[in-house]
């Protein structure tokens, strides 16, 4: 099984000095993706609905997890504002070529991404899915 | 729409199309004089376009125009900071910005064209009607605030969204060293189909501060709203506004 920890790892390998754009859109998008991935499983583990079996609507379970942040017994304002964040550096750099995308933008968002790693690890995701 | 503005803005635009060339022959034969001019027409020129967005206020323009117009607003802004440097620091400097001075040229024109076009009757109400209603007419920082927000602000949002104002405007106060905020409406087409009201707000900190003061911010935002104890506006807070905080990063190798 994929582990998305993989994505992140790509992430902080393109956020050096030096590299392309392209590669700096890529960084951002993979942040996100590598800890939205994180939290589907999480949630789902923890029986939280957020998967959906029909792939032509697999975009919602983005929508589910952030609902899961946002209400609930996971909810985490933290959290679901650096999820927010990562979204819109991610809509900037998978849509937007008018702006710019800089090795700050994949700083900020790495940042944003531990930070969720972190709060995942010391309180929401703790303890171990009941079997 | 005010006919005989964009008259006078046509005529503006002609006379000053017509010195463009003659600038533009300079810039390529005399550019020892150019240079030393370049500054003054610049200030001419960002005049001449703040006019337009001015008087483009008062004109029935769409959702898009006015988008459009207030990101040319933004790039002058960036340009007279330009400007500005330029004068006091290198003198081949001045190239470049003859170089966006002509490009802004072209800008215009497309602006003058946007709000010549046909109205869709789809429009906003003006960014300062926006700000107002936002709170940020009191904000102590710059902003800058799309107007496509407009769309998401029912009634409970806005309340919720005038909280975030009040406890930002309360923390610049105190000394939250904030550069500037931006506010815009974040929607996402193919991850969820969601939109929410972002408020990105620019702080002059580093990561370690900044995530602390976000952290602080975002639970004092909740217990305002709590005190309030309005069910749809604490709802509106969780599930429509996004509060972003961006920092100083140096860059690493």
């Amino acid at each position: 099984m994929f582990n998305p920890d993989a994505f992140i790892d790509v992430s902080r390998s393109f956020s050096v000095s030096g590299r392309n754009e392209a590669e700096y859109r890529t960084a951002t998008g993979r942040a996100l993706y590598g800890v939205y991935l994180i939290a589907r499983e999480e949630l789902e583990a923890r029986g939280v609905k957020v998967k959906v079996s029909d792939p032509t609507r697999r975009g919602e379970e983005h929508g589910k997890v952030r609902a899961a942040f946002k209400q609930g017994k996971f909810r985490h304002d933290k959290v679901s504002q650096r999820f927010s964040a990562l979204y819109n550096l991610r809509y900037k750099s998978d849509y937007d070529l008018d702006a710019t995308v800089t090795q700050q933008d994949v700083l900020h968002a790495l940042n944003y991404v531990q930070y969720i790693q972190d709060a995942f690890a010391k309180t929401l995701f703790k303890n171990p899915p009941s079997a | 729409m005010n006919e005989v503005t964009l008259i006078d803005a046509d005529t503006i635009a002609s006379e000053r199309a017509s010195e463009d060339t003659t600038c533009g022959h300079l810039l390529e034969t005399e550019p020892h004089i150019y240079r030393n001019v370049a500054g003054i027409r610049i200030e001419e020129f960002t005049g001449y376009l703040l006019l337009l967005i001015k008087q483009s206020l008062n004109l029935d323009v769409n959702k898009q125009q006015r988008e459009d117009f207030f990101s040319y607003s933004k790039a002058l802004s960036s340009l007279r900071n330009r400007i500005s440097s330029v004068r006091v620091t290198r003198e081949q400097d001045n190239f470049k910005v003859v170089s966006s001075y002509l490009s802004l040229g072209q800008l215009v024109e497309t602006y003058r064209q946007l709000i010549g076009g046909e109205d869709d009757s789809a429009s906003v109400p003006p960014i300062e009607v926006v700000a107002k209603q936002l709170g940020f007419d009191q904000l102590q920082v710059p902003y800058n605030i799309n107007t496509q927000v407009s769309s998401i602000l029912d009634r409970p949002t806005l309340e919720a969204a005038n909280i975030v104002t009040a406890v930002l405007s309360d923390r610049i106060a105190k000394g939250l060293s904030v550069e500037h905020v931006d506010v815009k409406l974040l929607t996402d087409y193919d991850a969820g189909q969601w939109q929410e009201l972002v408020f990105t707000i620019y702080v002059d900190l580093d990561s370690q501060d900044a995530n602390k003061q976000w952290d602080s911010i975002l639970d004092e935002i909740r217990a305002k709203a709590n005190r309030q104890g309005n069910k749809t506006v604490i709802d509106s807070l969780s599930q429509k506004i996004g509060v972003h905080f961006r920092w100083k990063v140096s860059n690493h190798v």
